[in-house]
């Protein structure tokens, strides 16, 4: 049984990069017994042991009422532990202090890590650590995470700590866990005797910059002008290495698929070229712009300015009933709705994390960014491609503020609203693509299967029954396009795209394959083929579709393990896919009225 | 007087948070309590929120929560 250690910390403190810099790359969520949310967990060798590392959320209070301190709680009841590791921001240990005391008083073996102990200078804080240690009684450590500095030193007082067996069994930490009462005058008394800052706290930098970009007037308008630049970066770095990669994957599929695939039978060979192959192929070729937008992401949420965004458009939330982390986590949305639908978490009330939950899957996810992409590579000139995609950003801005003003009544909620607002910090290239690869990896683990079903079953309805001419009105996909066609005609939808869509609902990563499969064609010639088959006033009819209707099913299956109501899946459902018709008809309707 | 009375750019001590216990719980492990100084630094268009200062510590906080925390004007 290896020994295991758990981290500890406030929101901010840096504790992800500790554990990322203490154990390297090869963290897992683990889930523990009792506990209804992974935790990530890494090995970590410490002289001749290798330590479990546990990195536990980030919270505020020991004995706080918010999800993420209850889930501190139980772990702590039920999993039995050897040391604890309390990271406090330095330039913050005013107040962080509080958390070490309720830690202290646990009665585990402990130290604790002063954390971006650079950042503390640059604040003009300055701790007498050895005077700190000696009041607390256990070690206190400078450390700068992102800086790897004070590692070390960390690592050999860790050794060094775990030789001492914890004494307090978990009935004992149980009890010691239960509420009590603010005790202020120790964590005074101990800041008096150590710490030294100055008067008015403030990095000037953050003042300087948050003068400029929370600006009552020009705030808002910037922080829509960043997104659209980062938008069209993306976009322009991501387009040839998006051709590069379908470039290889044609090559390898003439080069070594194809030739080993020869000698199955005729049905088999097609099978596995025309569907599993050119549909993974489709989705594979997307990934760069994927990676691309994490890395994008994850560097906005390093820098501090994801917090400032919820700040600026806080006011207009409360309005529609939502809050600022609503609007962040719509954000987060944008890369898969399930990690934002999982994030909702962070609420307390009830009803804001339905209203939350309901809007969330309008956030125009990764999955759809790839079928749009796709779209407006193939029907618009480059010139007008990010303008096209701004568009359909706004309009799922739109369809969402829509939808939470039509529920905010069903939904309402009191909820106190309080964020912090980090300082600026300039992002860092190893975090931001260790997000990205998090992201992907999750990505193709979560989607992989999905994908292949969905194009397999694709695939099939189009070559089946046997003999058929492939996707031809005989196939089964032609009978079921026949059967729905007149449900899409209205929205000049081709028979065949209905069938994608149906598809879609799996996962929307299946529109793009399935729509090369129904054409019978390789990934190379889906652009022709699409060109052939509609007119950009179609496509656009089709893509505002894909953006609103239904929630994909891991969307879907997430809603409701959070929400536990079948009630709100259903009108999740019922509502995205009334909402997209209605859309949909009426850009179509009006755009061919007006002859286009 | 309340927090929310204060101008942008203004400090004051606080005297008494009161409200909500979990409120009251989050707003002291902020820093917000009796003695401190509060800094309110700008506050957000349409009525938003405010964005407050206390020690090394930024967050912003609704109208309605900065009504839970009185102060005493003048401080620093």
């Amino acid at each position: 049984m290896p020994k295991r250690i758990a981290l500890l910390g406030m929101p901010n403190t840096g504790k992800s990069t500790l554990f990322n810099r203490l154990t390297g790359a090869q963290a897992r969520t683990g889930n523990w017994p009792g506990l209804t949310v992974e935790l990530l967990a890494a090995k970590l060798p410490l002289g001749a042991d290798l330590v479990e590392l546990v990195d536990l959320p980030g919270i505020y209070d020991l004995h706080g009422m918010t999800e993420d301190e209850h889930v501190v709680r139980r772990f702590l009841e039920r999993v039995s532990l050897d040391f604890l590791v309390v990271v406090l921001n330095a330039a913050q240990i005013d107040r962080q202090i509080n958390l070490l005391l309720q830690a202290k008083a646990l009665g585990i073996p402990m130290l604790a890590v002063l954390n971006m102990s650079d950042e503390a200078k640059r604040f003009g804080v300055t701790i007498d650590t050895a005077r700190l240690s000696a009041a607390l009684g256990f070690p206190v450590l400078e450390v700068s995470a992102r800086r790897a500095e004070g590692l070390e030193l960390l690592r050999q007082a860790l050794t060094r700590g775990l030789q001492v067996e914890n004494p307090v069994s978990l009935a004992e930490l149980a009890q010691r866990l239960a509420p009590e009462e603010i005790v202020q005058e120790e964590a005074d008394a101990l800041l008096r005797m150590t710490v030294k800052s100055p008067r008015e706290l403030s990095d000037g930098m953050s003042a300087r910059l948050d003068r400029v970009l929370l600006h009552p007037l020009w705030g808002l308008p910037l922080f829509f002008l960043s997104l659209l630049l980062l938008f069209q970066f993306i976009f322009t770095v991501g387009a040839p290495l998006q051709d590069a990669v379908a470039y290889l994957l044609d090559r390898l599929r003439d080069a070594i698929v194809q030739p080993v695939a020869h000698v199955l039978p005729p049905f088999g060979e097609g099978l596995l070229i025309g569907g599993i192959y050119d549909g993974l192929a489709t989705v594979a070729s997307f990934l760069p712009i994927i990676a691309l937008f994490f890395i994008v992401m994850s560097a906005v949420e390093d820098s501090g300015y994801l917090a400032r965004a919820a700040f600026l458009v806080d006011g207009f939330m409360a309005r529609i009933g939502l809050d600022g982390r609503g609007f962040v986590l719509h954000l987060f949305g944008m890369g898969c709705n399930v990690p934002a639908v999982m994030g909702t978490r962070v609420m307390r009330s009830p009803a804001l994390r339905a209203l939350t939950m309901l809007v969330l899957p309008f956030a125009l996810c990764a999955a759809r960014l790839q079928v749009f992409i796709f779209l407006i590579a193939a029907l618009f000139a480059p010139v007008q491609a990010a303008l096209v995609l701004f568009s359909l950003y706004v309009l799922s801005l739109l369809a969402a503020v829509l939808t939470a003003v039509v529920f905010k009544r069903r939904y309402h909620s009191v909820e106190p609203v309080i964020l912090e607002l980090p300082p600026y910090r300039l992002p860092q290239f190893g975090t931001m693509f260790k997000a990205a690869w998090g992201e992907i990896s999750g990505f193709l683990q979560r989607a992989t299967s999905f994908i292949v079903i969905g194009v397999v079953a694709i695939w099939l309805l189009t070559h089946l029954p046997w003999g058929v001419e492939p996707a031809s009105p005989a196939s089964f996909a032609g009978q079921l396009s026949a059967a729905v066609g007149f449900i899409f005609a209205p929205l000049g939808f081709d028979a065949l795209l209905g069938v994608a869509l149906l598809f879609g609902f799996i996962a929307k990563e299946i529109v793009l394959g399935g729509l090369a499969v129904l054409y019978s064609v390789p990934e190379e010639g889906l652009t022709e083929a699409v060109r052939l088959h509609m007119d950009w006033v179609q496509a656009y009819s089709f893509m505002l579709f894909t953006l609103l209707y239904t929630p994909c099913v891991s969307t879907l299956a997430a809603i409701q393990a959070e929400g536990k109501s079948w009630r709100l899946t259903m009108t999740s459902v019922l509502w995205s896919v009334g909402l997209a018709y209605a859309v949909s008809f009426a850009f179509y309707q009006t755009a061919r009225a007006l002859g286009f | 007087m309340k927090l929310s009375c204060l101008r942008c750019g203004e400090s004051a001590s606080v005297t008494c948070v009161e409200g909500d216990a979990c409120l009251v719980r989050r707003l002291h492990a902020l820093g917000v309590h009796p003695g401190r100084a509060v800094n309110v630094v700008r506050r957000a268009a349409f009525n938003g929120p405010l964005h407050l200062r206390v020690g090394s510590t930024e967050f912003f906080l609704r109208s309605r929560e900065a009504d839970a925390i009185s102060v005493q004007g003048g401080a620093a």
